[in-house]
């Protein structure tokens, strides 16, 4: 069963500038999406592509400007307060700056019972639950007393995670959240998310710019793109790989740690102005940069649909790439990589 | 004043050498040594990555080269000699004239490092006219040069434009145009694509491998991103707690690491095509002000033996690698796994 | 920018305009008038009083006086004294340039002060020469200007005696005696007035040090001097600016005691007077001029905004 289904939402910002009405931001522009008992989705884009804003629509801090969030077969009620919704289904968000997430007045002991304090849960009963949560992310009894300042990045993510898992909840939206960790430390939480999950039966949607720790993370992969989903996938096969022509880049320019590899490698640059969230392109959103637009992609937009046996891609040309990429002449050998 | 002193001729090709760099913070727990005896070369058209986790030294070090060391930080000893000639020896004027003029450096966050409040074409012309005495029409005409060097459509309007009014990896390419303009022999970046979208970083890399190559510039990248190093490095630096632990050309680091650090980093590394647990290299850096006695990284090492109780030096290894292991100097190379426990190292790379 | 100038203008002029309204009533509803202190206490009969009113036109209604008194004040007429009996217009036209000159001299020398003290306070955060500038600014700012007026009058009469005349010489006149006139007035304002600059300009000064652009121009072979001059306090003027626009409105207190202690016959010295012999045609007068000064500065300060920090200019 769906844990959570996003039906045609859509959140838009007014820009205002001076106090005078500005332009339109679409951050989240007409997305469905199914979160299933049990899995790791994966949401991966760029800056500005709305992931974080999507984000927090699933979590239930921001309300959609239209559409409907289905949690468990329910329609999430417009009315209540943005926070209360996410207490209600039992959603929690980690964010990038795990520092900046804790109260650095209150020592971690604190911050982590937050969301048992909103329970009502005792006192004594309260120390014994954060002692399990801190050995459970890993972290040294010791620090139920100390403060965040005293504690490092890896730690103090640790500390927030142990903070979304306190009220035992049902799905974690993390975002960025081992974006800033030196490499090693990123490692070490990203095995811990793992094996949480594993364990508690705990549901993700891991949001990050980074597609090598989204890939590692997710057993289903979301990209976004100027607010769009524009490939879907619906499998659990890694091994397939993405087909849409903004996936295939994302996926090229990322170095691989590997030089023999990178000597090898024929990056595919994109050269082609990027367009913002408040002056969309017309027809595909990626044509402006899309190594392989046609003139049908300035003035239809694809629908996202079935394209491949595993996922789902918007883009007229889904599957044609590596033919017409070849045909403008560049080199292909590493585009699918 | 020029300080004249006749070129060392062990540094025959080399542009920059780095011997015995110690850089040190006082804090309230004591001396903190940031960059504790690094040394390096670099050669015309080098790209040398540094590589380390955040407080490993690397910025620091990259810092120091600049004279760039923020007060209460100094450089406590040590040599960086620039064409033979030793910077540390240098009056702050001279100094003054070696940045931008013989290194430049560009940073992490284009769009910070640029002031909001001036155009673009008076930045870049402020570059040039900080050393050399041109015409403000000659400083322009340069700056607009240096602009078409870094791919920038229709420099002479874009001139006019201010900082906000250009996307960050516009802006960088911006900085870069401005690093180059007084022709220096060393570009130190740090970061120079942390902060930029993945589909602009390849942009910006391809960059400054090409401008290396093409213009002879010797470039040190300091990076904690292993796949860029792979990408565009021709040797690489890895820091650790304030020490070079391992040096060596790319294919050999990343073919055969010979610190176990360095196989913990590549370890690191997340792997599409399994999806496995990764191998993550247990606790995290030691605190500076309480570094263990003997090799920094025992207390996290897989390999660590009765020897490691003891500060190690960088020894060079008969691969032509140097690394600062107790582990590798006594077997040559670091073995393919812990005694004991096969299949926990190695090369992290399928 | 052409837009954003005319819309800040029309706003400037539109509380200029709601200004006067609210001065007029506030004038007139304070309690004792005109007609009571020309009449005399003893002799005040009702009937006096009345009649009294009537020759002054206070017996008509407060927007029917208002509407002739804008109309008139269009056109520069403010009308005459009713304890001089003199020309408004006339009075406040010799009194304004003494008042401006004063108050302009007393906030360049405020910058001149405030500035580079607080650029230098920041450049050394910390150091001893840090903290006993903060001591001093701490001292200045709460040294009432009667207490550092008199203390100076004292100076220039005892000590100084080469830089203080003790009455008014336009500068028109005579350039030095002016200056002599008027220097030690203005330094009794400027230093309570820099030391709020020090500080508005020392904190800003430590975090735009802090920025990435700071590195860059170091980078770029730039001289520490210019570093801090020109890119870090560049970058730091926004918000100095803006108090610089609001410290003229505190000017004005400052500048009603010190006219008084120096004798400068200034709008300060005109008001102080006029509120005492309850000269209710030449207070709405005097403060109108005054509130109009601080208006067109702070229209100033609005149109240096976009200049200081293009980002800004987008946004008309």
């Amino acid at each position: 069963m769906a844990l959570l289904r996003l039906e045609g939402v859509s959140v838009h910002f007014r820009l205002r500038r001076r106090g005078r009405a500005g332009g339109i931001v679409r951050a989240v522009d007409g997305v469905d999406l199914t979160i299933n008992e049990g899995e790791v989705l994966g949401i991966v884009g760029e800056s500005g592509c709305g992931k974080t804003t999507l984000g927090r629509v699933i979590v239930g801090l921001q309300r959609p400007t239209s559409g409907d969030v289905v949690v468990r077969g329910e329609k999430r009620s417009l009315r209540q307060r943005p926070g209360a919704n996410a207490r209600a289904d039992g959603f929690q968000m980690v964010y990038q700056d795990a520092a900046g997430s804790l109260n650095p007045w209150k020592r971690i002991g604190w911050s982590i019972a937050e969301p048992l304090r909103n329970e009502g849960m005792r006192k004594p009963e309260m120390r014994e639950r954060v002692l399990e949560l801190l050995d459970q992310v890993g972290l040294p009894d010791s620090l139920i007393d100390q403060y965040p300042g005293q504690l490092s990045g890896g730690q103090q993510q640790r500390a927030a995670i142990a903070r979304a898992l306190a009220g035992r909840p049902r799905l974690i939206v993390l975002d960025e959240a081992v974006s800033s960790l030196d490499m090693s430390t990123q490692a070490q939480v990203l095995n811990l998310l793992k094996d949480l999950a594993e364990r508690h039966a705990v549901n993700y949607v891991f949001i990050s710019h980074d597609i090598a720790a989204v890939d590692f993370m997710s057993d289903r992969v979301a990209v976004m793109y100027l607010g769009k989903i524009v490939e879907l996938e619906d499998s659990h096969d890694r091994t397939s790989p993405l087909v849409h022509p903004y996936s295939i880049t994302l996926r090229s320019a990322v170095p691989v740690p590997d030089p023999v590899v990178e000597r090898r490698r024929n990056r595919i640059v994109l050269t082609g102005p990027v367009a913002s969230a408040t002056e969309l392109p017309s027809g595909c959103r990626f044509h402006t940069r899309c190594p392989i637009a046609q003139p049908l992609c300035s003035d239809a937009e694809p629908e996202l649909v079935r394209a491949s046996p595993t996922s789902r891609v918007a883009c007229h040309f889904a599957g044609e790439f590596d033919s017409r990429y070849a045909a403008t002449g560049a080199g292909t050998s590493g585009a699918s990589a | 004043m020029e300080v004249t002193e006749a070129p060392d001729p062990r540094l025959e090709g080399t542009i920059l050498a780095v011997r015995d760099l110690v850089t040190v913070y006082p804090t309230r727990l004591g001396v903190v040594p940031a960059v504790d005896g690094v040394g390096f070369e670099l050669g015309a058209g080098e790209v040398l990555g540094i590589v380390g986790d955040s407080g490993s030294g690397k910025t620091t070090l990259a810092r120091s080269l600049l004279g760039l060391v923020a007060a209460p930080g100094r450089i406590e000893s040590g040599e960086i000699l620039l064409h033979g000639r030793n910077l540390l020896d240098f009056t702050p004027e001279e100094m003054r004239r070696v940045r931008g003029t013989e290194i430049a450096m560009i940073f992490q966050n284009p769009i910070r490092s640029f002031h909001p409040g001036f155009t673009i074409g008076w930045q870049l012309t402020e570059a040039v006219t900080r050393h050399q005495r041109v015409s403000r029409r000659e400083a322009t005409d340069r700056a607009i040069e240096a602009l078409t060097w870094v791919g920038m459509p229709e420099p002479a309007v874009r001139m006019r434009d201010h900082p906000h009014q250009f996307s960050g990896g516009m802006l960088q390419r911006v900085m870069i145009a401005m690093s180059l303009l007084n022709e220096p022999a060393v570009l130190v970046a740090d970061e120079p694509t942390t902060a930029l979208d993945v589909t602009i970083q390849a942009q910006i890399l391809e960059l400054v491998q090409r401008l290396a190559v093409d213009r002879g510039l010797g470039v040190i990248l300091v990076t904690h991103n292993l796949g860029m190093v792979a990408s565009i490095c021709d040797r690489v630096m890895v820091m650790y707690a304030g020490q070079v632990v391992e040096e060596a050309s790319v294919d050999d680091v990343f073919a055969r690491p010979a610190h176990p650090y360095t196989v913990g980093l590549l370890d690191s590394q997340p792997d599409r095509a399994t999806g496995a647990r990764l191998e993550a290299m247990a606790g995290g850096s030691p605190t500076m002000t309480a570094l263990p006695p003997g090799c920094r990284f025992e207390p996290r090492c897989a390999y660590a033996e009765a020897a490691c109780s003891q500060p190690p030096d960088l020894w060079a290894l008969s691969s032509g690698q140097t690394a600062r292991c107790w582990v590798s100097k006594r077997h040559g190379e670091l073995p393919a796994h812990p005694d004991g426990e096969p299949g926990t190292a190695g090369s992290g790379t399928g | 920018m052409i837009l954003f100038t005319v819309r800040r203008f029309a706003e400037a002029v539109a509380v200029l305009f709601v200004l006067t309204f609210l001065i007029y009533v506030i004038g007139t509803i304070v309690p004792g008038d005109i007609a009571q202190q020309m009449a005399g206490i003893e002799g005040a009969t009702p009937e006096r009083m009345a009649e009294m009113r009537a020759r002054l036109g206070l017996d008509r209604p407060l927007m029917v006086r208002y509407g002739e008194w804008l109309g008139n004040a269009v056109r520069g007429d403010f009308g005459h004294s009713l304890f001089t009996e003199r020309n408004i217009a006339a009075d406040v036209r010799q009194q304004f340039p003494v008042s401006l000159e004063v108050a302009f001299l007393s906030v360049l020398l405020a910058v001149i002060i405030g500035i580079p003290l607080g650029v230098y306070a920041a450049v050394n955060t910390g150091t001893i020469v840090d903290r006993v500038l903060r001591g001093i600014s701490l001292v200045f700012f709460s040294v009432p200007t009667f207490v550092s007026g008199v203390l100076f009058v004292w100076l220039g009469s005892i000590v100084l005696r080469s830089f203080y005349t003790s009455f008014y010489v336009p500068f028109t006149e005579d350039p030095i005696a002016n200056l002599r006139s008027v220097m030690l007035p203005c330094l009794a304002i400027a230093l309570p007035t820099s030391a709020s600059i020090i500080q508005m300009t020392r904190t800003t000064m430590i975090a735009s040090l802090q920025e990435p652009f700071v590195d860059t121009a170091r980078v770029k072979g730039a001289r520490e001097s210019r570093v801090r001059y020109i890119h870090a306090l560049r970058a730091s003027l926004g918000p100095v600016v803006t108090l610089i626009g609001l410290l003229f409105g505190a000017l004005v207190g400052g500048l009603i005691i010190v006219e008084q202690i120096f004798n400068l016959p200034g709008l300060g010295r005109g008001v102080l007077l006029g509120i005492a012999e309850r000269d209710f045609p030449y207070v709405i007068a005097a403060t109108l001029v005054i509130a109009s000064v601080y208006i067109v500065v702070n229209f100033m300060v609005d149109l240096l905004y976009p200049i200081l920090d293009p980002r800004q200019r987008e946004q008309t």
